[in-house]
């Protein structure tokens, strides 16, 4: 029985691929980008969330910690010493309010596609399906693969969100499962790249053009991040990058969210990312956009 | 409290914006009363509208008097030949006014925004009103003349009920009479829908005719006395109308603006045209449906009408007029907006009272084919050009609904919050059949009320039993005395000492909603008495088939008569049973006496019981694990109304319904801490779907939950399911069309009803205030959507401004 590691699988989503479809999203990712919006999925491992608002002072976990990471504060609520905390598991299923939460759990196959199926109705209808997201889903490529196969086997439509930082040889056997590949490109400069991702571009973009000219269904996925790469250099790097892949479906630009922000506190993690790095408006997405556009990019949103 | 008189309906929408009491409309946002925010391109309709929302509220005392009259000349006579006598009097003499700018006569009372009183029914405020809005109370207070009170304290349908029929003490006084009174006794019973394809057909000479053809035959006295009061009825619409002929003719004659005056001298000659004749243009056609309709109101029907399926009769009206070139879509519209604007000048109880009128239109045949037509699309657009709380707009989907205009009735929701509204013939049509209706007839189906149903002329919505759900849980915790010691119920479920599991629990449930469906099924019937002997309406009963036929009201049985069940807070029901069996019967963190006690004292010092009872599966998530006991709840009413409840007249069984309006507040403000986890005080479950603030795994989740009730044999009289979205979702047409295949495929399962509120940014600070009570609200952030409860205040913020100025 093939398992692997989630952090959530969400319904009703329609940003990630055609139609109403349902993301499930794996754990663990090799990148570092300075930006991440989901920083809590990076280690494969699972962590310990914690949210005071929901804590209802209780105690009851203070005595299950075996690592005494867990205290209370004058008024009773849990603080988690986040230097002893191992993210073990032992206090969350006796956190009734469920201020106590372990995010990333292993799950079989079929335990994920039994969440899936439940929206086939939903897909057929609105030609949506099964987006694997992350993470990175290609870390985990059999069961990634897996959950394809079978997800395939049921006529789903399928599609993988990945920064395609991964082997060929993990992404190869994937081919004939995935109708749609959202392929991110965070950066087009190779320093700059290896500076906000901490890996190189290089083996990305190979796997970008092996998969184009293996006939994949492609959409690249930009994150737009302003004082990071949402510079004119980098949007001319992708007016090349789209020139040269003349089959994909088109480019969608992200903008920037801090939603992310929130979660530091949830999962006592720290970041150096400055804080004066805002959202964009809309306009200067639109301008964005424009710009891609009127250079012949075909621009998704 | 004298000043509320005051209020015009502009300060209500203004008002009703913050509260969103009336579940049945949703969000009722204050931009509803920005005329700037309305679209119609007629100027004279933007006026009109501003002329009707302008009008204080008054009370019109013309009907009060005549009936008064009329009724103390005929005590010799039999109640429904004095209430046609009266009926026919009041439209003899009733002082006439035509709104400038109206193209359509014909109004509720004398006096613009004024309401009548029904005397011969009772003389009352409307109980659910003021339970919805305790601080807008007293509008009849000092208006009703006492000599009028003191005549019917104890003669109308209210004092007859009483010493009648409950054999209570006559009043001594008129102030001795309640100043609240149910809804049936002040506005009769309403939630109906009259067939005018009859009407139609053949004008009031027809209906007058046929009526006379009837009597000329008949020697029953009793079926004598229904004819001649209909005749009598029909002769007073027919004199009322040529009454407005004269008027109108009249205005134009003084009337200087030459424009008007022509308009007016055309609504004369209609007026005159359609007294008896039968109409030939869409103007015509629509302008005797409203005289009739209003008429039907000012009999006493004064809740809940839904004049029959409007684009489906005015469709040939509409053809002809185009082939002749009598009309462009233009003019058709401008109608339209008029006729959803005489519905909402059809002030009853004053300004705040919602008289849930509706129009539903499209649909399909009973072989499928699509309904739609050009009609449709006008009244979908004419009405949401208007922003107006009411008339309530519904669209039947289908399966082969043109998505066309499913689209374009979704592109609407933005500016009209709410409307409209959808019922689905893949449901409700199956479900009347189960009932005994004709399968053709079940496909003329038409929403009445809030989330009532009704056929044309068929049948008509009564409500006559109750099932308490929570009631009936907090008894079995109790051993029948309830948390405050309040009951006195033995002997009818074993003492919590011997429930030892879950089963033994929802058997106890059970027993006690079998107790009180019969109770209530039981005081309900001497009401269903008072109907047949004292609201009698034998006009409105000339538009129900076999009526004039049978020779009798509407009141003692029209062709369908099956009553109904109602309840409320079935998914509190369902989670606390839930929560039950988890956290007593399979986790045994608790007994069953301390989940009454953590209730009676709303948690206090139970925190940790209450987070155990809320981390329990909760309907609305599409969780398997609820499933037996979605069945189970189901169950616990639907058999002991089989076997308990028949229609009295005929023996025909009961339907079931989901009660909403406003009951999910105001009953939830009296309604203890529930084992579910919820708190005191606080809103029960309006939407069949979810309790509030436990769905959590998006609207296809939730949607499945509503699918997996058993809606062909429980739910036969409908139920109601609200999803709250985003404006964001809907501007868009490729998410539309996600939002439409969500729809289609909800439908597609055999979801009965959906209606879709869109959030304002006032929802949107209440969910920043209390989040707990917002977790299912998706917002759309931009190229993603998010629970707005998860995102940081100041993304909150920034979709809140954007929300406000868009």
């Amino acid at each position: 029985m093939v398992t692997g590691k989630i952090f959530d699988i969400q319904r009703f989503s329609i940003h990630d691929g055609p139609g109403i479809r349902t993301t499930v999203f794996l754990q663990g990712c090799p990148l570092r980008c300075v930006w991440c919006g989901n920083p809590e999925s990076i280690p494969v491992e699972p962590s310990l969330s914690y949210r005071s608002e929901k804590c209802i002072a209780c105690g009851a976990c203070l005595s299950l910690c075996s690592r005494q990471a867990l205290s209370g504060d004058t008024a009773g609520k849990v603080v988690v010493d986040r230097q002893r905390c191992d993210a073990c598991g032992d206090c969350a299923p006796a956190c009734d309010p469920k201020a106590l939460e372990i995010v990333g759990r292993t799950a079989t196959v079929q335990e994920v596609l039994d969440v899936v199926l439940r929206d086939k109705a939903y897909y057929e209808t609105s030609g949506g399906g099964v987006t694997l997201s992350g993470g990175e889903p290609l870390w985990q490529p059999e069961f990634a693969a897996e959950l394809l196969r079978q997800a395939k086997d049921h006529q789903l439509h399928t599609a993988v969100e990945t920064s395609g930082f991964a082997l060929w040889g993990s992404i190869r056997p994937l081919l004939p499962l995935v109708d749609l590949w959202l392929f991110d490109v965070k950066e087009t400069d190779n320093r700059r790249h290896e500076e906000y991702v901490g890996k190189p571009l290089e083996p990305i973009l190979s796997n970008l053009r092996q998969l184009h000219d293996q006939g994949a269904n492609l959409v690249i996925r930009c994150p737009m991040i302003p004082q990071h790469n949402a510079r004119s250099e980098h949007l001319n790097g992708l007016v090349t990058l789209a020139h040269s892949l003349p089959h994909i479906q088109g480019v969608e630009l992200l903008p920037y969210y801090d939603l992310w922000r929130a979660k530091l506190d949830r999962f006592g993690l720290k970041s150096d990312f400055p804080a004066t790095v805002k959202p964009p408006n809309a306009g200067t997405v639109r301008a964005w956009r424009e710009y891609l556009k009127v250079r012949g990019v075909p621009v998704i949103g | 409290m004298h000043q509320s008189i005051e209020y015009t309906r502009r300060q209500f929408l203004a008002l009703s914006g913050a509260t969103a009491a009336v579940a049945a409309l949703g969000e009722l946002p204050r931009a509803l009363a920005a005329e700037a925010a309305i679209s119609t391109p007629h100027a004279d309709i933007a006026a009109l509208r501003h002329d009707i929302v302008s009008s204080p509220v008054r009370v019109a005392l013309h009907r009060a008097e005549v009936f008064t009259r009329v009724f103390r000349q005929t005590e010799d006579q039999p109640w429904i030949v004095r209430k046609a006598l009266a009926l026919r009097e009041y439209f003899q003499t009733v002082p006439l006014y035509v709104r400038e700018h109206d193209l359509l006569a014909g109004s509720i009372s004398e006096l613009p925004g004024g309401m009548p009183v029904i005397v011969e029914l009772g003389i009352g405020e409307n109980n659910i009103y003021t339970a919805e809005r305790p601080d807008r109370r007293g509008y009849l207070r000092d208006q009703v003349p006492e000599e009028i009170r003191d005549y019917w304290k104890n003669r109308n349908m209210w004092g007859l009920f009483r010493t009648e029929l409950l054999g209570q003490a006559p009043y001594e006084r008129a102030e001795d009479v309640p100043a609240e009174l149910g809804y049936r006794f002040i506005s009769n019973q309403g939630h109906l829908s009259p067939d005018y394809r009859e009407l139609l057909r053949g004008g009031i000479g027809g209906l007058l005719s046929r009526v006379r053809d009837r009597r000329r035959d008949e020697s029953d006295a009793q079926r004598l006395e229904f004819l001649t009061a209909a005749e009598a009825s029909l002769e007073g619409l027919s004199a009322w109308i040529a009454r407005y002929a004269e008027y109108l003719a009249a205005e134009a004659a003084g009337t200087e603006s030459s424009p008007r005056r022509q308009q007016l001298s055309e609504m004369s000659q209609i007026a005159a045209k359609v007294t008896t004749a039968p109409p030939e243009t869409l103007r015509e056609a629509l302008q005797l449906i409203w005289f009739a309709h209003q008429a039907i109101h000012i009999e006493g029907h004064g809740y809940s009408c839904t004049p029959d399926r409007l684009d489906q009769l005015l469709w040939p009206y509409y053809q002809a007029d185009r082939q002749h070139g009598r009309l462009d879509d233009d003019q058709a519209l401008r109608l339209l907006e008029n006729f959803v604007l005489k519905q909402y000048d059809n002030s009853f109880w004053g300004s705040e009272h919602h008289l849930t009128q509706g129009l539903s239109v499209a649909g399909s045949t009973s072989s499928g084919e699509d309904q739609t037509n050009r009609l449709s699309w006008l009244i979908v657009e004419g009405h949401t050009n208007l922003q107006l709380p009411e008339p309530l707009l519904w669209v039947r989907w289908h399966p082969h609904i043109d998505q066309e205009f499913f689209d374009f009735c979704l592109s609407r929701l933005p500016q009209s919050a709410c409307f409209p509204m959808y019922w689905s013939d893949a449901a409700i049509p199956q479900a009347l059949v189960a009932l005994g209706v004709d399968r053709t007839d079940a496909f003329d189906f038409v929403p009445v009320g809030c989330n009532e149903l009704a056929i044309p002329g068929r049948w008509y919505y009564n409500p006559a039993a109750n099932c308490g759900y929570l009631p009936a849980i907090e008894a079995a915790l109790t051993d029948g005395t309830g948390y405050r010691g309040q009951w006195g119920w033995r002997g009818i479920a074993p003492p919590v000492s011997e429930l030892t599991d879950f089963g033994q629990f929802a058997d106890a449930v059970a027993a006690y909603v079998r107790v009180a469906l019969e109770k209530s099924y039981q005081q309900q019937l001497p009401e269903l008495e008072a109907q047949i002997r004292w609201g009698k309406t034998p006009l409105t009963s000339c538009f129900f088939d076999g009526c004039v036929q049978r020779a009798q009201d509407m009141s003692e049985g029209t062709k369908y008569n099956f009553l109904s069940c109602g309840g409320i807070a079935f998914a509190n029901a369902v989670d606390s049973l839930a929560a039950i069996r988890e956290v007593v019967f399979t986790s045994k963190h608790a007994t069953l006496t301390d989940v009454a006690s953590a209730c009676r004292e709303d948690f206090q010092g139970r925190e940790r019981l209450r987070a155990q009872l809320l981390a329990a599966p909760k309907h609305g998530n599409d969780d398997p694990r609820l499933d037996d006991i979605v069945r189970l709840v189901e169950q616990m009413r639907d058999e002991p109304l089989k076997e308990i409840c028949r229609d009295p007249r005929d023996g025909s069984r009961f339907g079931n319904s989901h009660v909403v309006r406003s009951g999910a507040v105001t009953s939830g403000k009296h309604t203890p801490a529930t084992p579910d986890g919820r708190r005191a005080g606080t809103p029960l479950a309006s939407s069949i779907a979810a309790a509030v603030g436990c769905e959590q795994s998006g609207p296809t989740a939730l949607l499945n939950s509503v699918c997996k009730l058993d809606s062909t044999n429980s739910w036969q009289c409908g139920y109601q399911v609200n999803i709250r979205l985003h404006a964001g979702l809907i501007d868009e047409s490729g998410e539309r069309e996600k939002l439409r295949a969500l729809l289609n495929t909800y439908f597609a399962q055999g979801g009965q009803e959906l209606q879709l509120n869109v959030v304002s940014s006032e929802t949107l600070r209440a969910a920043q205030q209390n989040p707990e009570l917002y977790q299912d609200l998706v917002v759309r952030v931009a190229g993603f959507s998010e629970f707005f409860v998860r995102l940081t205040p100041e993304m909150q913020q920034d979709i809140i401004a954007r929300t406000e100025h868009r």
